[in-house]
Protein backbone atom coordinates (compact mmCIF):
# COMPACT_ATOMS: atom_id res chain seq x y z
CA UNK A 1 0.00 0.00 0.00
CA UNK A 2 1.58 3.20 -1.14
CA UNK A 3 0.83 6.62 0.44
CA UNK A 4 1.61 9.81 -0.14
CA UNK A 5 4.16 10.95 2.15
CA UNK A 6 5.02 14.35 1.53
CA UNK A 7 2.31 16.99 2.27
CA UNK A 8 -1.13 16.53 1.68
CA UNK A 9 -3.36 15.55 -0.93
CA UNK A 10 -6.90 16.88 -1.70
CA UNK A 11 -8.62 13.48 -0.48
CA UNK A 12 -6.40 13.97 2.76
CA UNK A 13 -7.17 17.34 3.16
CA UNK A 14 -11.10 16.55 2.92
CA UNK A 15 -10.98 14.07 5.54
CA UNK A 16 -8.71 16.40 7.80
CA UNK A 17 -11.57 19.11 7.45
CA UNK A 18 -14.72 16.29 8.20
CA UNK A 19 -12.42 15.17 11.01
CA UNK A 20 -12.28 18.62 12.64
CA UNK A 21 -15.90 19.11 11.89
CA UNK A 22 -16.59 15.69 13.88
CA UNK A 23 -17.60 13.45 11.38
CA UNK A 24 -17.10 10.03 12.58
CA UNK A 25 -16.25 7.98 9.43
CA UNK A 26 -13.49 10.59 8.28
CA UNK A 27 -11.92 9.45 11.46
CA UNK A 28 -12.14 6.21 11.02
CA UNK A 29 -10.95 6.38 7.90
CA UNK A 30 -7.76 8.15 8.73
CA UNK A 31 -7.60 5.52 11.69
CA UNK A 32 -7.62 2.81 8.80
CA UNK A 33 -5.03 4.67 6.77
CA UNK A 34 -2.72 4.83 8.79
CA UNK A 35 -2.93 2.05 12.06
CA UNK A 36 -0.91 -0.72 10.88
CA UNK A 37 2.36 1.48 10.12
CA UNK A 38 1.74 2.95 13.25
CA UNK A 39 1.37 -0.02 15.05
CA UNK A 40 4.52 -1.72 13.31
CA UNK A 41 6.46 1.59 14.21
CA UNK A 42 5.35 1.17 17.67
CA UNK A 43 5.42 -2.42 18.43
CA UNK A 44 9.40 -2.25 16.73
CA UNK A 45 9.89 -0.20 19.14
CA UNK A 46 8.52 -0.91 22.25
CA UNK A 47 8.58 -4.57 21.22
CA UNK A 48 4.93 -5.52 23.22
CA UNK A 49 2.15 -5.88 21.29
CA UNK A 50 -0.47 -5.35 24.43
CA UNK A 51 1.30 -1.95 24.49
CA UNK A 52 1.56 -0.87 21.11
CA UNK A 53 -1.74 -1.83 20.50
CA UNK A 54 -2.87 0.81 23.35
CA UNK A 55 -0.08 3.28 22.69
CA UNK A 56 -1.50 3.53 19.08
CA UNK A 57 -5.00 4.22 20.02
CA UNK A 58 -3.53 6.58 22.37
CA UNK A 59 -1.98 8.08 18.76
CA UNK A 60 -4.85 8.46 16.78
CA UNK A 61 -7.48 9.95 20.16
CA UNK A 62 -4.45 12.39 20.41
CA UNK A 63 -4.40 13.11 16.95
CA UNK A 64 -8.45 12.98 16.41
CA UNK A 65 -7.92 15.72 19.48
CA UNK A 66 -5.72 17.72 18.14
CA UNK A 67 -6.78 18.13 14.81
CA UNK A 68 -7.71 21.57 14.71
CA UNK A 69 -4.50 22.21 15.96
CA UNK A 70 -2.43 20.86 12.69
CA UNK A 71 -1.35 23.59 10.39
CA UNK A 72 -0.32 21.71 7.40
CA UNK A 73 3.04 23.11 7.84
CA UNK A 74 4.21 19.51 8.42
CA UNK A 75 2.86 16.76 6.25
CA UNK A 76 -0.29 14.69 8.08
CA UNK A 77 1.71 11.71 7.69
CA UNK A 78 5.02 13.05 9.73
CA UNK A 79 2.38 15.15 12.04
CA UNK A 80 0.43 11.52 12.87
CA UNK A 81 3.92 9.31 13.22
CA UNK A 82 5.91 12.33 15.34
CA UNK A 83 2.90 11.93 18.00
CA UNK A 84 3.15 8.11 17.89
CA UNK A 85 7.30 8.37 18.31
CA UNK A 86 6.94 11.28 21.40
CA UNK A 87 4.02 8.24 23.33
CA UNK A 88 6.57 5.77 22.63
CA UNK A 89 9.68 7.12 23.64
CA UNK A 90 8.05 8.62 26.74
CA UNK A 91 6.31 5.07 27.28
CA UNK A 92 9.86 3.18 27.00
CA UNK A 93 11.54 5.54 29.14
CA UNK A 94 8.62 5.50 32.10
CA UNK A 95 8.21 1.71 31.90
CA UNK A 96 11.07 -0.29 30.30
CA UNK A 97 10.32 -3.68 30.79
CA UNK A 98 10.10 -5.00 27.89
CA UNK A 99 9.01 -8.50 27.00
CA UNK A 100 11.54 -10.39 24.97
CA UNK A 101 12.73 -14.15 24.89
CA UNK A 102 15.83 -14.04 26.25
CA UNK A 103 18.41 -15.15 23.75
CA UNK A 104 20.37 -16.44 25.96
CA UNK A 105 17.96 -18.78 29.07
CA UNK A 106 17.43 -21.26 26.03
CA UNK A 107 19.29 -23.65 23.86
CA UNK A 108 16.35 -24.15 22.01
CA UNK A 109 16.91 -26.37 18.27
CA UNK A 110 15.07 -23.42 17.15
CA UNK A 111 17.01 -21.04 18.61
CA UNK A 112 20.61 -22.42 17.44
CA UNK A 113 19.14 -22.13 13.68
CA UNK A 114 18.40 -18.53 14.49
CA UNK A 115 21.85 -17.73 15.40
CA UNK A 116 22.37 -19.65 12.06
CA UNK A 117 20.54 -18.17 9.77
CA UNK A 118 22.06 -14.88 11.38
CA UNK A 119 25.45 -15.60 10.77
CA UNK A 120 24.98 -16.44 7.13
CA UNK A 121 23.21 -13.13 6.36
CA UNK A 122 25.47 -11.02 8.48
CA UNK A 123 28.41 -12.88 6.32
CA UNK A 124 26.69 -12.22 3.15
CA UNK A 125 24.43 -9.71 2.34
CA UNK A 126 22.74 -11.80 -0.14
CA UNK A 127 22.01 -14.84 2.20
CA UNK A 128 18.91 -12.22 3.49
CA UNK A 129 16.03 -13.40 1.76
CA UNK A 130 12.77 -11.33 2.69
CA UNK A 131 10.50 -14.51 2.61
CA UNK A 132 12.67 -16.33 4.87
CA UNK A 133 13.61 -14.37 7.32
CA UNK A 134 9.59 -13.20 7.60
CA UNK A 135 8.85 -16.87 8.08
CA UNK A 136 11.90 -17.73 10.68
CA UNK A 137 9.90 -15.92 13.85
CA UNK A 138 13.02 -17.49 15.78
CA UNK A 139 15.15 -15.33 13.75
CA UNK A 140 12.93 -12.00 13.89
CA UNK A 141 12.93 -12.02 17.63
CA UNK A 142 16.24 -12.21 17.93
CA UNK A 143 16.73 -9.24 15.74
CA UNK A 144 13.66 -7.25 16.95
CA UNK A 145 15.66 -8.03 20.37
CA UNK A 146 19.03 -6.68 19.51
CA UNK A 147 16.97 -3.38 18.46
CA UNK A 148 16.13 -3.23 22.06
CA UNK A 149 19.17 -2.94 23.02
CA UNK A 150 19.85 0.49 21.52
CA UNK A 151 19.25 3.89 23.25
CA UNK A 152 15.82 5.28 22.35
CA UNK A 153 16.62 7.72 20.23
CA UNK A 154 19.12 5.50 17.48
CA UNK A 155 16.17 3.23 17.90
CA UNK A 156 13.71 5.70 16.73
CA UNK A 157 15.72 6.39 13.85
CA UNK A 158 16.67 3.18 12.70
CA UNK A 159 13.03 1.97 12.47
CA UNK A 160 11.43 5.11 11.22
CA UNK A 161 14.31 4.62 8.06
CA UNK A 162 14.37 1.33 7.68
CA UNK A 163 11.49 -0.35 8.54
CA UNK A 164 9.36 2.39 7.99
CA UNK A 165 10.81 3.50 4.82
CA UNK A 166 10.72 7.49 5.83
CA UNK A 167 13.96 9.68 4.09
CA UNK A 168 16.10 11.37 6.57
CA UNK A 169 14.21 14.67 5.64
CA UNK A 170 11.33 12.90 7.03
CA UNK A 171 12.39 11.60 9.70
CA UNK A 172 14.20 14.85 11.11
CA UNK A 173 10.54 16.29 10.45
CA UNK A 174 9.61 13.04 13.29
CA UNK A 175 11.97 13.94 15.34
CA UNK A 176 12.45 17.44 15.14
CA UNK A 177 15.86 17.48 14.54
CA UNK A 178 18.52 18.05 12.49
CA UNK A 179 19.46 16.60 8.91
CA UNK A 180 23.04 16.08 10.21
CA UNK A 181 21.67 14.37 13.06
CA UNK A 182 19.77 12.03 11.24
CA UNK A 183 23.10 10.80 9.61
CA UNK A 184 25.03 10.80 12.31
CA UNK A 185 22.12 8.66 14.77
CA UNK A 186 21.53 6.31 11.95
CA UNK A 187 25.24 5.94 11.72
CA UNK A 188 25.92 4.81 14.83
CA UNK A 189 22.66 2.99 15.30
CA UNK A 190 23.50 0.67 12.37
CA UNK A 191 26.83 0.06 13.47
CA UNK A 192 25.83 -0.48 16.86
CA UNK A 193 22.95 -2.82 15.83
CA UNK A 194 25.80 -5.02 13.67
CA UNK A 195 28.21 -5.28 16.65
CA UNK A 196 24.94 -6.53 18.77
CA UNK A 197 23.99 -8.51 16.04
CA UNK A 198 27.55 -10.03 15.81
CA UNK A 199 27.93 -11.10 19.20
CA UNK A 200 24.29 -12.60 19.62
CA UNK A 201 25.31 -14.68 16.46
CA UNK A 202 28.67 -16.22 17.54
CA UNK B 1 39.04 4.83 4.11
CA UNK B 2 41.04 6.95 6.32
CA UNK B 3 41.02 9.63 4.50
CA UNK B 4 37.29 9.29 5.25
CA UNK B 5 36.51 10.00 8.68
CA UNK B 6 32.53 9.45 8.95
CA UNK B 7 32.81 6.96 6.10
CA UNK B 8 29.94 5.03 7.57
CA UNK B 9 28.04 8.38 7.28
CA UNK B 10 28.49 8.17 3.72
CA UNK B 11 27.80 5.05 3.03
CA UNK B 12 24.40 4.67 4.64
CA UNK B 13 23.51 7.73 2.63
CA UNK B 14 24.57 5.37 -0.11
CA UNK B 15 22.84 2.43 0.89
CA UNK B 16 19.57 5.02 1.26
CA UNK B 17 19.93 7.12 -1.76
CA UNK B 18 20.61 10.55 0.41
CA UNK B 19 23.94 11.32 -1.37
CA UNK B 20 24.37 14.09 -4.38
CA UNK B 21 25.37 12.15 -7.92
CA UNK B 22 29.03 13.63 -6.91
CA UNK B 23 28.83 12.22 -3.27
CA UNK B 24 27.42 9.01 -5.15
CA UNK B 25 30.51 8.68 -7.71
CA UNK B 26 33.17 9.96 -4.75
CA UNK B 27 31.48 6.51 -3.16
CA UNK B 28 31.04 4.27 -6.13
CA UNK B 29 35.33 5.09 -6.80
CA UNK B 30 35.89 4.07 -3.17
CA UNK B 31 33.80 1.13 -3.56
CA UNK B 32 35.74 -0.14 -6.16
CA UNK B 33 39.56 0.68 -5.60
CA UNK B 34 39.33 0.14 -1.80
CA UNK B 35 38.71 -3.40 -0.37
CA UNK B 36 37.69 -2.33 3.15
CA UNK B 37 35.33 0.03 2.14
CA UNK B 38 33.82 -2.35 0.16
CA UNK B 39 33.44 -4.97 2.81
CA UNK B 40 31.75 -2.27 5.19
CA UNK B 41 29.19 -1.12 2.81
CA UNK B 42 28.33 -4.83 2.86
CA UNK B 43 28.10 -4.73 6.13
CA UNK B 44 25.87 -2.26 6.30
CA UNK B 45 23.54 -3.16 3.47
CA UNK B 46 23.29 -6.74 4.94
CA UNK B 47 21.81 -4.83 8.44
CA UNK B 48 19.67 -2.10 6.60
CA UNK B 49 18.46 -5.83 4.12
CA UNK B 50 17.94 -7.82 7.81
CA UNK B 51 15.95 -4.99 9.72
CA UNK B 52 13.72 -4.59 6.20
CA UNK B 53 13.03 -8.19 5.71
CA UNK B 54 11.08 -7.98 9.30
CA UNK B 55 7.47 -9.04 8.95
CA UNK B 56 4.94 -5.85 8.98
CA UNK B 57 2.74 -5.96 12.02
CA UNK B 58 -0.55 -5.65 11.32
CA UNK B 59 -2.99 -3.40 13.90
CA UNK B 60 -5.34 -4.86 15.83
CA UNK B 61 -8.67 -5.17 13.83
CA UNK B 62 -10.41 -3.20 16.16
CA UNK B 63 -8.23 -0.45 16.16
CA UNK B 64 -10.51 1.58 14.95
CA UNK B 65 -13.88 1.02 17.14
CA UNK B 66 -11.89 1.27 19.96
CA UNK B 67 -10.48 4.50 19.16
CA UNK B 68 -13.93 5.45 18.45
CA UNK B 69 -15.21 4.28 21.58
CA UNK B 70 -12.43 6.09 23.71
CA UNK B 71 -12.98 9.32 21.81
CA UNK B 72 -16.39 9.13 22.40
CA UNK B 73 -16.27 8.25 25.82
CA UNK B 74 -14.59 11.91 26.35
CA UNK B 75 -16.84 13.50 23.64
CA UNK B 76 -19.97 12.43 21.45
CA UNK B 77 -18.86 12.20 18.09
CA UNK B 78 -21.54 13.56 14.79
CA UNK B 79 -22.82 16.50 17.13
CA UNK B 80 -21.87 20.27 16.66
CA UNK B 81 -21.51 19.93 20.73
CA UNK B 82 -18.00 20.39 20.40
CA UNK B 83 -17.89 23.99 19.23
CA UNK B 84 -20.79 24.30 22.00
CA UNK B 85 -18.28 22.92 24.07
CA UNK B 86 -15.76 25.24 23.19
CA UNK B 87 -18.39 28.48 23.56
CA UNK B 88 -19.38 27.13 27.06
CA UNK B 89 -15.47 26.99 27.74
CA UNK B 90 -15.28 30.49 26.51
CA UNK B 91 -18.30 31.81 28.54
CA UNK B 92 -16.86 30.65 31.42
CA UNK B 93 -13.90 32.20 31.11
CA UNK B 94 -15.58 35.23 30.15
CA UNK B 95 -17.71 34.95 33.18
CA UNK B 96 -14.22 34.18 35.66
CA UNK B 97 -12.29 37.09 34.22
CA UNK B 98 -15.47 39.08 34.99
CA UNK B 99 -15.30 37.40 38.71
CA UNK B 100 -11.80 38.59 39.53
CA UNK B 101 -12.43 42.26 37.84
CA UNK B 102 -15.39 42.82 40.64
CA UNK B 103 -13.35 41.22 43.48
CA UNK B 104 -9.98 43.51 42.41
CA UNK B 105 -12.66 46.44 42.08
CA UNK B 106 -14.14 45.97 45.71
CA UNK B 107 -10.74 45.05 47.38
CA UNK B 108 -9.93 48.54 45.52
CA UNK B 109 -13.04 50.30 47.29
CA UNK B 110 -12.53 48.92 50.80
CA UNK B 111 -9.22 49.92 50.50
CA UNK B 112 -10.10 53.33 49.77
CA UNK B 113 -12.84 52.92 52.10
CA UNK B 114 -10.14 51.71 55.28
CA UNK B 115 -8.03 54.05 54.02
CA UNK B 116 -9.93 57.15 54.92
CA UNK B 117 -10.71 55.86 57.87
CA UNK B 118 -7.33 54.91 59.08
CA UNK B 119 -4.99 56.94 57.18
CA UNK B 120 -3.91 60.35 59.45
CA UNK B 121 -5.56 63.64 58.50
CA UNK B 122 -2.84 66.02 56.93
CA UNK B 123 -0.87 67.79 59.39
CA UNK B 124 -0.34 70.89 58.30
CA UNK B 125 -4.04 71.65 58.55
CA UNK B 126 -3.38 70.86 62.88
CA UNK B 127 -0.51 72.55 62.89
CA UNK B 128 -2.22 76.01 61.46
CA UNK B 129 -5.34 75.73 62.87
CA UNK B 130 -4.01 77.06 66.75
CA UNK B 131 -3.12 80.51 64.66
CA UNK B 132 -5.23 80.57 61.89
CA UNK B 133 -8.55 82.78 62.79
CA UNK B 134 -11.33 84.55 61.01
CA UNK B 135 -10.54 88.02 61.15
CA UNK B 136 -13.30 90.21 62.06
CA UNK B 137 -14.97 92.25 60.00
CA UNK B 138 -14.58 93.00 56.20
CA UNK B 139 -11.28 91.11 55.19
CA UNK B 140 -8.81 93.21 52.54
CA UNK B 141 -8.77 91.66 48.88
CA UNK B 142 -5.95 90.12 48.97
CA UNK B 143 -3.31 90.63 46.16
CA UNK B 144 -1.03 87.73 45.07
CA UNK B 145 2.55 88.41 45.99
CA UNK B 146 1.78 91.80 47.95
CA UNK B 147 1.88 91.77 52.08
CA UNK B 148 -1.24 92.58 53.52
CA UNK B 149 -2.12 92.61 57.23
CA UNK B 150 -3.81 94.33 60.22
CA UNK B 151 -1.93 95.22 63.00
CA UNK B 152 -4.06 95.78 65.66
CA UNK B 153 -3.01 97.37 69.18
CA UNK B 154 -4.72 97.52 72.51
CA UNK B 155 -3.58 100.07 75.26
CA UNK B 156 -4.78 101.01 78.67
CA UNK B 157 -3.88 104.78 77.29
CA UNK B 158 -5.93 104.48 74.28
CA UNK B 159 -4.83 108.61 73.63
CA UNK B 160 -1.69 108.95 74.66
CA UNK B 161 -0.34 105.58 72.14
CA UNK B 162 -2.69 106.93 69.12
CA UNK B 163 -0.94 110.59 69.89
CA UNK B 164 2.42 109.08 69.78
CA UNK B 165 1.65 106.66 66.64
CA UNK B 166 0.20 109.99 65.04
CA UNK B 167 3.17 111.65 65.39
CA UNK B 168 5.65 109.11 64.70
CA UNK B 169 4.15 108.69 61.45
CA UNK B 170 3.96 112.21 60.74
CA UNK B 171 7.45 112.39 61.56
CA UNK B 172 7.99 109.63 58.85
CA UNK B 173 5.90 111.71 56.45
CA UNK B 174 3.96 108.90 56.16
CA UNK B 175 0.64 110.84 57.91
CA UNK B 176 -0.42 111.91 54.82
CA UNK B 177 -0.45 108.98 52.62
CA UNK B 178 -2.24 107.08 54.93
CA UNK B 179 -5.21 105.76 53.36
CA UNK B 180 -8.57 106.80 54.02
CA UNK B 181 -9.49 105.59 57.98
CA UNK B 182 -12.89 105.69 57.68
CA UNK B 183 -12.24 104.70 61.09
CA UNK B 184 -11.11 106.74 64.34
CA UNK B 185 -7.65 105.17 65.81
CA UNK B 186 -6.85 103.86 62.43
CA UNK B 187 -4.09 103.73 59.89
CA UNK B 188 -3.92 102.33 56.37
CA UNK B 189 -0.62 102.54 55.25
CA UNK B 190 1.05 101.77 51.73
CA UNK B 191 4.36 101.90 51.53
CA UNK B 192 7.33 99.98 50.61
CA UNK B 193 9.16 97.17 53.33
CA UNK B 194 12.34 99.59 53.51
CA UNK B 195 10.12 102.40 55.34
CA UNK B 196 7.90 100.39 57.14
CA UNK B 197 11.03 98.64 58.73
CA UNK B 198 12.17 102.37 59.78
CA UNK B 199 8.48 103.16 61.25
CA UNK B 200 8.58 99.81 63.24
CA UNK B 201 11.59 100.94 65.13
CA UNK B 202 10.51 104.13 65.78
CA UNK B 203 6.89 102.30 67.11
CA UNK B 204 9.12 100.42 69.28
CA UNK B 205 9.44 102.78 72.32
CA UNK B 206 5.44 102.64 72.41
CA UNK B 207 5.50 98.74 72.56
CA UNK B 208 6.01 98.50 76.56
CA UNK B 209 2.61 100.20 76.81
CA UNK B 210 0.55 98.33 74.97
CA UNK B 211 -1.76 95.58 76.45
CA UNK B 212 -1.59 93.36 73.54
CA UNK B 213 -0.47 93.48 69.88
CA UNK B 214 -2.21 91.15 67.56
CA UNK B 215 -1.02 91.12 63.54
CA UNK B 216 -3.23 89.71 60.87
CA UNK B 217 -1.61 88.06 57.74
CA UNK B 218 -3.96 87.32 54.65
CA UNK B 219 -2.43 84.45 52.81
CA UNK B 220 -3.07 84.35 49.37
CA UNK B 221 -3.42 80.49 48.91
CA UNK B 222 -5.99 79.72 51.63
CA UNK B 223 -7.81 82.65 51.52
CA UNK B 224 -7.62 83.08 55.68
CA UNK B 225 -6.07 84.85 57.89
CA UNK B 226 -2.99 83.56 59.71
CA UNK B 227 -2.88 85.47 63.70
CA UNK B 228 0.05 86.60 65.37
CA UNK B 229 -0.58 87.36 68.66
CA UNK B 230 1.85 89.58 71.04
CA UNK B 231 3.83 90.62 67.58
CA UNK B 232 6.37 92.71 68.59
CA UNK B 233 8.24 94.96 66.31
CA UNK B 234 11.58 92.85 65.52
CA UNK B 235 9.30 90.04 64.46
CA UNK B 236 6.86 92.59 62.86
CA UNK B 237 9.72 93.66 60.53
CA UNK B 238 10.85 90.29 59.88
CA UNK B 239 7.68 89.45 58.77
CA UNK B 240 7.55 91.96 56.45
CA UNK B 241 10.77 92.07 55.10
CA UNK B 242 10.30 88.59 53.32
CA UNK B 243 11.10 88.65 49.77
CA UNK B 244 7.84 87.35 49.30
CA UNK B 245 4.17 87.09 50.32
CA UNK B 246 4.67 83.12 50.97
CA UNK B 247 7.48 83.52 53.13
CA UNK B 248 6.20 85.95 55.10
CA UNK B 249 3.07 83.79 55.75
CA UNK B 250 5.43 80.86 56.76
CA UNK B 251 7.21 83.19 59.46
CA UNK B 252 3.90 84.43 60.35
CA UNK B 253 2.91 80.69 61.24
CA UNK B 254 6.20 80.63 63.25
CA UNK B 255 5.99 83.40 65.15
CA UNK B 256 2.36 82.47 65.99
CA UNK B 257 3.14 79.26 67.26
CA UNK B 258 6.78 80.59 69.31
CA UNK B 259 4.33 82.84 70.48
CA UNK B 260 1.86 80.77 71.90
CA UNK B 261 2.67 80.20 75.22
CA UNK B 262 0.79 77.15 75.21
CA UNK B 263 1.09 75.83 71.94
CA UNK B 264 4.71 76.46 72.28
CA UNK B 265 5.21 74.20 75.47
CA UNK B 266 3.09 71.45 73.73
CA UNK B 267 5.01 71.08 71.03
CA UNK B 268 8.71 71.59 72.48
CA UNK B 269 7.09 68.56 74.76
CA UNK B 270 6.14 66.56 71.99
CA UNK B 271 9.14 67.68 69.78
CA UNK B 272 12.00 68.48 70.58
CA UNK B 273 13.92 68.73 67.68
CA UNK B 274 11.54 71.45 66.44
CA UNK B 275 13.29 74.03 64.10
CA UNK B 276 14.38 77.10 66.16
CA UNK B 277 13.09 80.31 64.87
CA UNK B 278 15.83 82.60 64.46
CA UNK B 279 15.80 86.00 65.73
CA UNK B 280 14.52 88.82 63.64
CA UNK B 281 16.25 91.51 62.39
CA UNK B 282 15.62 94.49 60.65
CA UNK B 283 18.12 94.41 57.30
CA UNK B 284 17.06 98.02 55.86
CA UNK B 285 19.40 100.68 56.60
CA UNK B 286 18.94 103.08 58.58
CA UNK B 287 17.94 106.38 56.53
CA UNK B 288 16.12 108.97 57.64
CA UNK B 289 12.40 109.94 56.29
CA UNK B 290 13.82 113.17 54.87
CA UNK B 291 16.52 111.13 52.66
CA UNK B 292 13.49 108.85 51.46
CA UNK B 293 11.83 109.10 47.73
CA UNK B 294 8.04 109.65 48.68
CA UNK B 295 6.13 106.40 48.66
CA UNK B 296 4.28 107.21 45.52
CA UNK B 297 7.25 105.83 43.84
CA UNK B 298 7.75 102.67 45.19
CA UNK B 299 6.87 99.86 42.98
CA UNK B 300 3.60 98.77 43.03
CA UNK B 301 5.35 94.47 43.25
CA UNK B 302 7.27 96.25 46.52
CA UNK B 303 4.28 98.22 48.31
CA UNK B 304 2.98 96.59 51.34
CA UNK B 305 0.06 97.67 52.94
CA UNK B 306 -0.29 97.64 56.84
CA UNK B 307 -3.67 98.54 58.89
CA UNK B 308 -2.92 99.41 62.35
CA UNK B 309 -5.92 99.88 64.54
CA UNK B 310 -5.31 101.80 67.66
CA UNK B 311 -8.02 100.15 70.54
CA UNK B 312 -8.51 100.93 74.45
CA UNK B 313 -9.28 98.40 76.38
CA UNK B 314 -12.39 97.16 76.83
Amino acid sequence: MQFQTSGINIDEAILIEQCRQGDSTAMETLILRYQNRIYNVILKMCGNPDDAAELSQDTFVKVIENINKFEARSSFYTWVFRIAVNLTINHCKKDARVELRSLDDTDDEHIAQARQALKQILADDSAADPAVVAQNRELCDVVIGTIMKLDEAQKAVLILRDIEGMNYAQIAEVLNIELGTVKSRLSRARCNLREILEAVSQ
Amino acid sequence: MKEYPNIDELLNGFIDGELTARQQTEVQRLITHDVQVSNRLKELKSCRTLLGCLPRAEAPAQMAEDVKARLERRMPLDQPERSEHRRGTKHLLIRRILSYAAMIGLVAALGIVVYTIVAPQSSPKELIIAEHRQKPGPSPTVVLGQFKGTLELKTANLIAVDAFIRKTLADNNLLEYTGPAGQKNTYTLNCSREIMGLLLTDLASVWPRLESTTLFVKAADTGQDVMVGQVNTKQLAMIINQTSLKDSIKVAKDFAISNDKLLATAIDSAKPDLITIPKPSLTSNHKTPKELQPVRQVEDEEKISLTIIVKGLE
